[in-house]
């Protein structure tokens, strides 16, 4: 089993980050800059917006977490039932998003030639999740399971760290012909970097 | 005519109207279970909240009655624009997608901007009108980097943003190597041109390793975006 990334004493990150926030501002401060372009600025039209409740905001903070292109595959297992192959792949890959403190985000949907689909999406960490989003599509049988519409699902990490993730998903619903439990063991990996 | 003759015209315009529905390619929905009388339900699940402007999204869903598969049935899967962050203008039909034998439906698309999704089912049959739960999509500004050490310990990188946005303030940050991010730190910054392109150079600090992104905050349309990370640009004299 993997190990999380090593983390420093409390007071040594900030110090740190400091020592290098200076070095790197010392440097930015002595730089020189060109920059062309041929700008015929532009303004996203805005419409007349209405007042509605507000809507989520994304899981992925690009002001500040360290963000990552992965690929992926996974088994999607059911029981009773089938299985079936899912990948993400450089052509369509997840993201995995790493903060300043070292947590990881993954976000990622893998799928297969028949559509079938898994997608991942949340915090990863060593252990059980149980807030992160998992959905599925079963073309064959047109199961369908949404962790945020009510399906019971967690995530079983066993690593999670910026090289790589590894984990288990798991949900179990109800359909018109039974309980249905889906197993699904995956793995992302970078493809960039 | 004989009446013979009228009978078998009778009897083959009869098979023709049994055969050949009212309106071709449009059948009515069916399946479900009736009992009880619970309303249909239609869900709509996104298989990524988040993209990047340019990555593929696929959507799906199921219209049951009783957890029981309703076939056939047309669906308009409808988007509506985020601006700043709410809801703007009407919903527009993109595409009529076909729940199959078991209820289920998918497709995908590319959305360019912050968007609002759902699908509608209109009446017919015995099925009232039902109307999914809205998905949002978060669509992040695309940004391409392709940076180069040259002489004098400069780094140029150019790239370009999608969807093209002119004037968009473009943050050159440097981070820690891959398994030791300690933040960003900004270099230098610049804009883009018309078409979205960029094209920058700046002097740093010599025989140093740089692992550098692009940044740009969200504006109107799109969530705010990070361009790939480029590791090892070493400066050189």
């Amino acid at each position: 089993m993997a190990r999380a990334p090593r983390r420093l004493p409390w007071v040594a990150g900030p110090v740190l980050l400091a020592l290098a926030g200076v070095a790197i501002g010392l440097v930015a401060t002595r730089g020189t800059t060109t920059t062309r372009h041929t700008s015929a600025p532009t303004r996203p039209s805005s419409a007349a917006s209405l007042s509605q409740s507000p809507v989520p905001s994304p899981l992925i903070n690009a002001a500040v977490d360290a963000v990552d292109d992965v690929g992926g595959m996974a088994l999607v297992q059911f029981t009773p039932g089938s299985h079936f192959d899912v990948a993400a792949t450089a052509a369509a890959p997840g993201r995995l998003a790493v903060d300043p403190h070292g947590r990881i985000i993954v976000q990622v949907s893998m799928t297969n030639a028949s559509g079938d689909v898994l997608s991942i999406a949340g915090p990863a960490a060593v252990g059980t999740e149980t807030a992160d989003q998992v959905s599925l599509l079963d073309t064959a049988t047109g199961l369908t399971l949404d962790s945020t519409q009510g399906d019971s699902c967690t995530v079983t990490y066993t690593r999670a760290e910026e090289a790589g993730v590894q984990g288990t998903a798991h949900c179990s619903t109800r359909t018109g012909k039974g309980a249905i439990t889906v197993t699904a063991p995956f793995r992302l990996f970078l493809t960039t970097g | 005519m004989s009446t013979r003759m009228l009978i078998s015209l009778a009897t083959v315009a009869a098979a023709a109207a049994v055969v050949v529905p009212a309106f071709p390619g449009v059948a009515a929905p069916s399946g479900g279970c009736s009992y009880p009388p619970n309303k249909p339900v239609l869900t709509l699940t996104a298989s990524s909240t988040t993209v990047v402007a340019s990555q593929s999204l696929t959507v799906f869903g199921k219209f049951t009655q009783n957890n029981c598969g309703i076939s056939d049935a047309s669906l308009s899967y409808q988007r509506r624009a985020l601006v700043n962050g709410k809801p703007s203008g009407t919903w527009h039909t993109m595409r009529t997608l076909t729940t199959n034998s078991n209820g289920s439906y998918s497709t995908t698309r590319r959305p360019l901007t912050n968007e609002q999704e759902r699908t509608v089912f209109t009446h017919a049959g015995s099925f009232p009108t039902t109307v999914s739960n809205i998905v949002t999509i978060h669509v992040a500004e695309h940004i391409s980097i392709n940076p180069t050490a040259e002489s004098a310990c400069r780094i140029h990188i150019t790239g370009s943003n999608y969807p093209a946005k002119a004037d968009r303030k473009l943050l050159i940050q440097n981070r820690g190597p891959s398994g030791h991010f300690n933040g960003w730190t900004t270099l230098w910054s610049t804009t883009t041109g018309s078409g979205g392109s960029y094209s920058t150079t700046h002097t740093v600090a010599c025989n140093k390793t740089y692992n550098l992104s692009l940044y740009t905050s969200a504006d109107s349309t799109n969530t705010a975006g990070r361009s790939r990370t480029v590791f090892g640009i070493k400066s050189h004299h």
